[in-house]
């Protein structure tokens, strides 16, 4: 069986677990390659540093080599052509089979920056699925591709837990809100007919096969 | 694993689909056909779907012919829901939901009813042309390297097509096999599809043969 190479790109600390950590966990599981870039270590809550600390500790319950950019966030209210660059050339030297990135539609600019970015700077990647971020990704996100990860729900749980400067006053990293949505998504995507059934749900930008 | 593919237009299935059939035939899934019957498909064409759905090597041709074109009715998805039961698919290619063609907007909707239980269904472009990158945008593309096959399948509708029109035959499709230019639509390198939903978990379904296909620039710049 062909082994993938996937990249996650997320633009603040638990975008990635969130959206897509149970797609990266089935990755790793199946021998996949899983990189992810983080673009920033967040806006203004938190230390940059124990929020790094934090994305190291999720990315490794993930399985990932994560890559943290740190970009300032002030740059990123819209695209541009340096970040662009920036996303290009880490794109082109991991040479992904398959990139998970925000869905740019989205509440929050800097989702959809980074969304719309990483579009532009990896033409010739053959795959890319857009995730949602349920605080903020709007009611245009209508996904067309699912993944199961009802076996990956515990660790994905766990990877964002890995955020515990953000679990305080973050209802949307709860537990049962992770469990809920997934569970939707699950029923939605017809997967089965599992009633504790979870799975990811990812809108198709392009999926070349 | 097996793949249903469904259509009412002559030809259809061979312009839009046949390169990714082929293409699941060769990793050995079934691939079975559903052919609503409608006053387009006569004795002749039906007898080039069947001779093509063998060379296809298809496992098998369903031929509704009660399918009432009207309007997405009770039976329609009745009679559709029996065959997915007894075949049990996990794929559904399907006619796009929101095409121009004539009567194909009913049997796609009635398609997609009657798959509820099958975990992937596509639908494929009518007048799929693969003009510049945009045109891949959201869509599932599968590169195809069954042109032969296509172009040789193609040819029977065309050679229908020009003996009906010798013999002065009233043929409804003839204009269609006409200005369908088959070696042009049988030398694409893609077919393109939507996604209503897939499982992305699913390496049997959703990889590629082998590594090595070429970026989907060189795909366009190929033509």
């Amino acid at each position: 069986m062909r082994i993938l190479k996937v990249l996650a790109i997320g633009s603040h600390p638990d975008d990635v677990e969130l959206g897509c950590g149970g797609a990266l966990l089935v990755h790793g599981g199946a021998g996949d390659e899983v990189h992810e870039i983080l673009c920033t270590l967040g806006g203004v809550r938190g230390n940059p540093k124990d929020r790094e600390a934090e994305a190291l500790r999720a990315a490794s319950i993930l399985g990932a080599k994560i890559k943290v950019l740190d970009y300032p966030v002030r740059l990123l209210n819209r695209p541009s052509q340096d970040f662009t660059k920036v996303l290009q050339e880490l794109i082109e030297d991991i040479r992904p089979d398959r990139i998970y990135v925000h869905c740019p539609m989205d509440y929050h600019q800097v989702h959809v920056t980074v969304a719309l970015s990483t579009i532009s700077a990896a033409p010739t990647v053959p795959q890319i699925l857009l995730y949602e971020t349920i605080s903020s990704t709007t009611l245009d996100f209508k996904p067309n591709a699912f993944v199961e990860i009802t076996k990956f729900i515990e660790p994905k749980i766990k990877s964002v837990e890995a955020h515990a400067s953000q679990m305080i006053d973050r209802f949307y990293l709860q537990p049962n809100v992770i469990r809920s949505l997934a569970n939707t998504r699950y029923v939605w995507g017809k997967l089965g007919e599992n009633p504790g059934g979870l799975a990811e749900g990812f809108m198709i930008k392009k999926f070349i096969i | 694993m097996t793949v249903v593919a469904v259509s009412c237009v002559p030809a259809e299935l061979e312009t839009c689909c046949y390169g990714t059939l082929s293409r699941y035939i060769r990793k050995g899934h079934d691939v079975h056909l559903i052919i609503a019957i409608n006053p387009a498909w006569t004795d002749e064409l039906r007898e080039i779907t069947r001779k093509n759905s063998r060379s296809l090597g298809a496992k098998g041709v369903v031929e509704l012919d009660d399918f009432d074109f009207g309007e997405v009715t009770q039976e329609n998805v009745q009679s559709l829901r029996e065959i997915m039961e007894r075949l049990n698919p996990e794929i559904v290619i399907i006619p796009n939901t929101n095409t121009q063609m004539q009567m194909s907007p009913i049997l796609a909707k009635s398609a997609l009813l009657a798959s509820r239980r099958v975990g992937n269904v596509i639908m494929y472009d009518s007048n799929a042309a693969i003009r510049s990158e945009n045109d891949l945008d959201s869509k599932l593309v599968f590169r195809i390297s069954s042109n032969k096959l296509k172009e040789n399948c193609l040819k029977e509708y065309f050679r229908f097509a020009t003996e009906t029109r010798n013999q002065g035959r009233q043929n409804r499709q003839e204009s269609t096999f006409d200005i369908h230019n088959f070696k042009s639509i049988a030398s694409a390198p893609v077919e393109t599809f939507v996604s209503q939903r897939i499982l992305l978990d699913d390496n049997l379904l959703w990889s590629e043969d082998s590594r090595g296909l070429g970026s989907p620039m060189t795909l366009i710049g190929a033509r």
